[in-house]
C-alpha cells in the first residue's frame, strides 16, 4: 500500500493539480513554483550523485581495479574542485562587504575556482564540443555509402545548404539569371526553398506529434495506465 | 588487446607508445616552430592589477535624516521596508565600507570607525599579451620622463609648484598601474593546452593520456555543477528562506529582509522535506519513501507538460498551417515576380482582382500544406505502411529527410567553428605564433 | 522617463488659482500676440474596470482623448492606498506613468494599473498633455476594485483541445478493455530491441542505456524512463548486464527505481544490481567524455539513446557505431535527429519515441492510448484540411461574398487555436 499505491495517487493527483491549475488565473503560476521547487530539489539530489561519484571510485581504488588511478584523479580532481568553491579560496571580496569572505566573488582568474573554470573546465568542454567537427563528417560519410533515397535526399540537402552557408553556392550559381525560369535554381532561392517549404511543413508535422505524444505519455502515467515507474514489489 | 589491457594504468601498452611519441613530436615540433616564427616565451599571460582599500565607516547624521537611500516615492513598490532601515538602528548606526577618500568624509557624513582595520586586496584582470607589452613599455617611458624634476628655468615660483604638482599626480597615477606577467595564467594556458590536446588525442585512438584528462573533466565538471547549485539555488531560494539570519551573517550579507518570512520559510519547507525523502534511500530502512518525492516531479511535470505541448506546439502549428493554396502576386496583372520563396514563370497570369496568379508561391504553399499531412501519416500508428498509405507515409519520409538535412547543414559551419576556436587557443595562447 | 509635479501645484485648490491667473494672462496675451498655444481639452468618459481573466492586481483605465492632434502625452495617477495613507497623510494621488503620444493618438487610449490591492476601493484620475507642455484639468475616474476570475476565459479553446485529446485516448483505452481489435503497424526499431538485447546477451557484453542529458522536469526523460523500464525488463530475462550511466542525481535515482521495478516483473529481483546505474556529471561533455571512453573500452554490444540530447547526439552516435554495436534512438529534439538518424541503426522519431513505452508493454491498455494518439492526428489533419480549403477560397475570391465570409471563418478558427 504504502509502497506501491500511494505513489500513483500522489503522481496522479499532483498531474491533475497542475494540469488543472492552468486554467485558472489565481493558480496559473503554480507551475512557476514547482519549478522552482524542483531546482531546489535537484540541488538536494546533488548529495546523492556525489555519493554515488564517491562510492564508485573509492571502491575502485581501494579493490585495486584496472585503472584505479583514474578513479583517483577523478575524485581529486572533484575533491579539489568542491574544496576550493565551497571556501572561495582567492575570491575577491565583494566591495560593499569586503569583510564577508564568503560573499566574495570567485569567477576572475585569481580565485581557485575561477582558474579552474578558465583553464580546466572549460578548455576541455570546447575541445570536446569541437571534436563534433570531426565526426560531423564520419557521419555524412557514412551515410552517402548508405546509397538509398533517404540518404542521398539527407545529404543532398545539407550539402545545398553548406554550400550556400559558405558563399560556394553564390559563387556556383550567381550567372543564373534572376528573372528566368530557372532563378529558383540560385543559391540564395534554393535554401530558402528548402528552409521555408520543406523544413518548415516537417517541422511542423514533428512538433504536431511531439505533442500529441507528451499529451499521450502525461496521460498515460497521470491516469496510472503506465504503472512500470512507481511499481515495483 | 584484451580490455583489461587497455585500461591498465601502469605501463601503457605497446600500441600506445607510438602515439605518445607522435604527440611528443607534435608538441616538440608546435614549440621549436614557435620559437622560430617568433622568438618570445610560450603562454604568455599579463594582468593588470588594481589594489583596493575600504575602510568601515558610520553613518554621523542624526537618526532623523538616513543617508539619501529614499525609494522614488511615487513607484508602486514603496511600502516595502528599506533594507536596513530597522529601528534597532539607534542603539548601532549604519555601518558601511567605503573608499578610504570617500567625499562624505569631507563632508562629515561619515566618519571612521575606530579601531577596524581596513580591507585591502588586489583586483587582477587579464590584458591582452601584445597590447600589456605596448602598455609595459609606454608606462616605463613615462615613469623616467615623469621622474625628472622640472626644470625651474624660465617659470616663476607659482607656475613651477603648479607644474610640480601636476608632475606627482601624474607618476603616482603610473606607478600605481600595474600590469605584470601573470605566472599563474601563464601556468593555467600550459595546463589548458595540454587538456585540449589530451582530448584530440581520443580521435587517434582510447589512450591514457584521453583516461587522464577523461577523469579530470568528470570529476571537476561534477563538483562544478554541483558548486553552482549550491550558490546559485541552495543558498538563496532554501538557505536563506529557512535562516535568513545565519544566511546574511555568513555568505550572503546584501539579503534582502523578506515582507513574509514566515510564508517564506513554510514554502521552503516543502522541497526540503521532497529532498529529505529523496536521501532517505541512503538510509537503511525506509527506502522506499524515495519513490514519493519522484511520484510528485513525474506528476507535477507530466501535467504541466500536457497543457503546455498542446498550446505551444499542436494547436498554434495547426493555426500556423493554415493558409491558402494559391498565392496571387498583389496588384500586377502579369504575374510573377515573387523574391522570397522561388522563381516565376512569365505569361503565367490568371487576373484576378487585379492579382496575378503565382505559380512559384503557389506550389511553395501546395507543398506545405502536403508535407504537414503526409508527415502526419507517417506517424499514423493504426495504419500498416502499404498501399496507398505506404506512399504517402513514404513522401512524408522524403519530407523528414529534407527537414533533417538542412539541420545537418546548418550545424556543419557550426562545429567547424569550434574547432577553428580551439586551434587558435592552441597556436595564438599557448604557442604564441599569432603574428 | 518618471518626473513628479510639484505638490503645491497638485493640489488642487492652488492649481485652480493658478490656471484662473494663467488662463487670465493668457487671454490677455492672445489679444495682443494671437498666437498662444491652447490648453488642451480634457479627457472624457475616464473609466476604470477590472481587467478580466487574471488573479486581480489589475485595473484597466481608459479614456478619450477629445483632440488627438493637440495632446502629446496623458499623465495617470492613482489614489494612494490605505496604508500609504497612514504613512503620509498629505499623499491623496500618486503619479502612476506618463504616457507618450502614441497613447493619445487616437481617440481611445487604455492602460493597465497593476499592483492594485484586492481588497480596497481606487480611483484614477487623468489629465492630458498638451503639445506645448500644458496639462488638462485631471479628470476622476468612479472607484473600482480589481477582483480575481476563477476560470481563465481565453484558455477555454485550450481546455476543448485538451478535452478532445484526453477523451480520444480515453475512449480508446475504454475499447481496448472492451475488446476491440488493436492492430498497430510495426515499429522496426521497437521490434528490434529484443534482437539487440539478445545479441549483447550472445556476446556476453553489456546494453548501454543512455537516457539523455535533461533531469526529470524534461517529458522526454521521463518517456525515455519507461522505455527503459521495457528494455530492463528485456534484459532482466535474457540476463543481460544494463549499464545505464546518468547526467543527473534525480534520474540515477529515478532509473535505480525503474529498473529495479523491471527486475520484480521479469520475476528476477535477484539480478538487480544497483552498481550498474550510476551518475557520472552534470556536465553535458564530461558526460560525453565519459561515455566515449566507456564506449571504446567496454564495447557494448547494443547502445539506446532515450531522451533528450543535444550536440552530444552525434559523438555516442559515431563511436557507437564504430564499436559495431546496434544503436537505436529516441528522441523528441528536433536538431539532434539529423545525426541519430545518419549514424543509428534505428531512429525512433518525435512521436514514436513517445509511443514506444506503450507500444513495447504490449498490454491493452497502452497500445489502446496510441490509438488515442491517431485520433488527435486524424483531428489535426482534418482542422488542416478545413482551413486550408477554406483560406484558398477566401484567397480566390477575395472581393466576393463567400471569400469575405471564409475569411472570417478562416479567422476565428485560427484565432481559436491561437494563431
Amino acid at each position: 500500500m504504502l509502497q506501491r499505491t500511494i505513489p500513483l495517487l500522489i503522481l496522479s493527483a499532483s498531474g491533475l493539480v497542475l494540469i488543472l491549475s492552468y486554467f485558472s488565473p489565481i493558480t496559473e503560476t503554480w507551475s512557476e513554483q514547482v519549478v522552482s521547487w524542483f531546482n531546489i530539489l535537484a540541488g538536494v539530489a546533488f548529495v546523492l550523485g556525489a555519493g554515488n561519484l564517491l562510492a564508485v571510485n573509492l571502491e575502485k581504488i581501494s579493490s585495486k581495479r584496472p585503472g584505479w588511478a583514474y578513479a583517483a584523479i577523478t575524485l581529486v580532481s572533484f575533491g579539489a574542485m568542491l574544496v576550493v568553491g565551497l571556501s572561495k579560496w582567492g575570491s575577491v571580496p565583494d566591495a560593499k562587504y569586503p569583510n564577508v569572505h564568503l560573499a566574495g566573488s570567485q569567477d576572475s582568474t585569481q580565485a581557485g575556482y575561477g582558474w579552474a573554470y578558465e583553464y580546466v573546465l572549460s578548455p576541455l568542454t570546447a575541445t570536446m564540443f569541437a571534436l563534433l567537427a570531426f565526426y560531423v563528417a564520419s557521419a555524412a560519410f557514412r551515410a552517402f555509402r548508405a546509397k538509398n533515397l533517404e540518404a542521398i535526399l539527407l545529404l543532398g540537402t545539407a550539402f545545398i545548404i553548406l554550400l550556400v552557408q559558405i558563399a560556394a553556392g553564390a559563387f556556383l550559381t550567381n550567372w543564373i539569371p534572376e528573372d528566368s525560369f530557372f532563378a529558383f535554381l540560385r543559391a540564395e532561392s534554393l535554401k530558402a526553398i528548402v528552409t521555408e517549404v520543406f523544413q518548415t511543413a516537417g517541422m511542423r508535422a514533428i512538433l504536431i506529434g511531439i505533442a500529441l505524444g507528451t499529451a499521450a505519455t502525461s496521460l498515460r502515467l497521470i491516469l496510472g495506465i503506465d504503472r512500470s515507474a512507481l511499481s515495483k514489489g | 588487446m584484451s580490455s583489461e589491457g587497455m585500461q591498465q594504468s601502469g605501463g601503457a601498452p605497446k600500441s600506445d607508445t607510438r602515439l605518445w611519441i607522435a604527440l611528443l613530436i607534435f608538441g616538440a615540433v608546435g614549440i621549436f616552430a614557435g620559437k622560430v616564427w617568433r622568438p618570445g616565451p610560450l603562454a604568455e599571460a599579463y594582468v593588470e592589477v588594481v589594489t583596493e582599500t575600504r575602510v568601515l565607516a558610520e553613518a554621523v547624521a542624526p537618526p532623523a535624516a538616513q543617508p539619501a537611500l529614499a525609494a522614488p516615492s511615487g513607484s508602486m513598490g514603496a511600502n516595502a521596508p528599506l533594507p536596513g532601515a530597522s529601528t534597532s538602528e539607534d542603539s548601532s548606526p549604519t555601518r558601511v565600507w567605503v573608499e578610504s577618500n570617500d567625499p562624505r568624509f569631507q563632508s562629515g557624513e561619515l566618519r571612521r570607525v575606530e579601531g577596524v582595520a581596513p580591507e585591502v586586496w588586489d583586483e587582477r584582470s587579464r590584458v591582452d599579451p601584445k597590447k600589456a607589452k605596448e602598455q609595459i613599455a609606454t608606462l616605463e617611458g613615462d615613469a623616467e620622463r615623469l621622474s625628472e624634476p622640472t626644470d625651474p628655468t624660465g617659470l616663476t615660483q607659482e607656475e613651477f609648484e603648479a607644474r610640480e604638482a601636476a608632475r606627482i599626480t601624474a607618476l603616482k597615477a603610473v606607478e600605481s598601474t600595474r600590469i605584470v606577467a601573470s605566472p599563474r595564467d601563464s601556468i593555467g594556458i600550459w595546463v589548458a593546452a595540454l587538456l585540449t590536446l589530451g582530448i584530440f588525442s581520443f580521435l587517434v585512438r582510447d589512450n591514457p593520456f584521453y583516461k587522464v584528462v577523461e577523469s579530470i573533466l568528470i570529476g571537476v565538471s561534477a563538483a562544478y555543477w554541483m558548486l553552482v547549485a549550491f550558490w546559485s539555488t541552495l543558498v538563496p531560494d532554501l538557505f536563506a528562506k529557512l535562516a535568513p539570519d545565519l544566511v546574511r551573517a555568513t555568505m550572503l550579507p546584501g539579503l534582502v529582509e523578506s515582507e513574509h518570512p514566515g510564508k517564506d520559510f513554510l514554502l521552503a519547507l516543502i522541497p526540503l522535506a521532497l529532498g529529505v525523502m529523496l536521501l532517505w534511500r541512503l538510509a537503511p530502512r525506509g527506502a522506499w519513501i524515495a519513490v514519493w518525492p519522484l511520484a510528485v516531479v513525474i506528476g507535477t511535470f507530466a501535467g504541466m507538460r500536457l497543457t503546455a505541448s498542446i498550446e505551444a506546439d499542436f494547436m498554434a502549428q495547426i493555426a500556423a498551417t493554415m493558409k491558402p493554396l494559391v498565392a496571387f502576386t498583389p496588384g500586377s496583372l502579369e504575374g510573377v515576380v515573387d523574391g522570397s520563396v522561388s522563381g516565376a514563370v512569365d505569361g503565367v497570369s490568371y487576373a484576378t482582382s487585379a492579382q496575378g496568379f503565382d505559380l512559384g508561391g503557389t506550389l511553395a504553399g501546395v507543398l506545405g500544406v502536403v508535407g504537414v499531412i503526409t508527415v502526419l501519416v507517417y506517424f499514423f500508428f493504426s495504419l500498416e505502411h502499404k498501399g496507398l498509405v505506404g506512399k504517402t507515409a513514404r513522401v512524408g519520409v522524403w519530407f523528414l529527410m529534407i527537414t533533417f538535412g538542412a539541420a545537418f547543414g546548418f550545424t556543419v559551419m557550426g562545429r567547424i567553428t569550434l574547432l577553428v576556436g580551439r586551434f587558435d587557443f592552441l597556436f595564438n595562447d599557448w604557442l604564441g605564433l599569432s603574428p | 522617463m518618471q518626473f513628479r509635479i510639484p505638490e503645491f501645484i497638485r493640489n488642487r485648490a492652488f492649481a485652480s488659482a493658478c490656471r484662473l491667473a494663467v488662463g487670465a494672462v493668457i487671454m490677455l496675451a492672445a489679444n495682443l500676440t494671437a498666437v498662444a498655444a491652447p490648453m488642451p481639452p480634457a479627457a472624457e468618459n475616464v473609466r476604470l474596470d477590472d481587467a478580466p481573466d487574471d488573479a486581480g492586481g489589475v485595473l484597466i483605465v481608459s479614456w478619450k482623448t477629445p483632440d488627438p492632434t493637440a495632446s502629446a502625452g496623458i499623465v495617470i495617477e492613482r489614489s494612494a492606498t490605505a496604508a500609504e495613507q497612514e504613512k503620509d497623510a498629505n499623499a491623496l494621488w500618486i503619479e502612476v506613468e506618463r504616457l507618450g503620444r502614441d497613447a493619445v493618438a487616437g481617440v481611445d487610449g487604455s492602460y493597465s494599473l497593476k499592483g492594485v490591492p484586492n481588497d480596497e476601493d481606487t480611483r484614477v484620475r487623468v489629465s492630458i498633455l498638451g503639445i506645448d507642455g500644458e496639462l488638462s484639468e485631471f479628470v476622476e475616474s468612479a472607484p473600482a476594485r480589481p477582483s480575481a476570475s476563477l476560470f481563465s476565459f481565453k484558455r477555454l479553446p485550450l481546455l476543448i483541445v485538451v478535452a478532445v485529446v484526453s477523451l480520444s485516448v480515453l475512449v480508446w483505452v475504454a475499447l481496448a478493455r472492451s475488446g476491440a481489435p488493436l492492430k498497430i503497424r510495426r515499429i522496426a526499431a521497437l521490434d528490434a530491441v529484443d534482437e539487440a538485447v539478445g545479441r549483447a546477451t550472445e556476446m556476453g557484453r553489456a546494453v548501454l542505456f543512455v537516457p539523455g542529458i535533461q533531469d526529470m522536469n524534461d517529458i522526454q526523460t521521463i518517456a525515455g524512463l519507461t522505455v527503459l523500464g521495457r528494455v530492463a525488463q528485456t534484459a532482466a530475462e535474457y540476463d543481460a548486464r544494463l549499464e545505464v550511466p546518468t547526467c543527473r542525481s534525480i534520474v540515477m535515482t529515478a532509473a535505480r527505481e525503474q529498473v529495479q521495478a523491471a527486475h520484480h516483473a521479469a520475476g528476477r529481483p535477484e539480478t538487480y544490481a544497483e552498481g550498474n546505474i550510476n551518475y557520472i556529471t552534470d556536465e553535458q561533455f564530461g558526460y560525453v567524455a565519459y561515455l566515449s571512453g566507456h564506449m571504446m573500452r567496454e564495447k557494448p554490444a547494443a547502445c539506446f539513446y532515450m531522451g533528450a540530447f543535444y550536440a552530444e547526439s552525434l559523438v555516442l552516435a559515431e563511436n557507437g557505431n564504430s564499436i559495431g554495436a546496434i544503436q537505436i534512438a529516441g528522441t523528441a529534439e528536433p536538431s539532434q535527429l539529423p545525426f541519430f538518424v545518419a549514424a543509428c541503426d534505428y531512429t525512433l522519431i518525435g512521436e514514436e519515441f513517445f509511443a514506444a513505452s506503450a507500444y513495447l508493454s504490449g498490454e491493452r491498455d497502452q497500445l489502446g492510448s496510441i490509438k488515442g494518439q491517431d485520433v488527435g492526428k486524424a483531428f489535426a489533419i482534418v482542422v488542416i484540411l478545413i482551413g486550408t480549403i477554406l483560406a484558398t477560397i477566401a484567397a480566390v475570391d477575395a472581393d466576393g461574398s463567400v471569400g469575405v465570409w471564409t475569411e472570417s471563418v478562416v479567422a476565428s478558427l485560427r484565432s481559436f487555436f491561437g494563431g
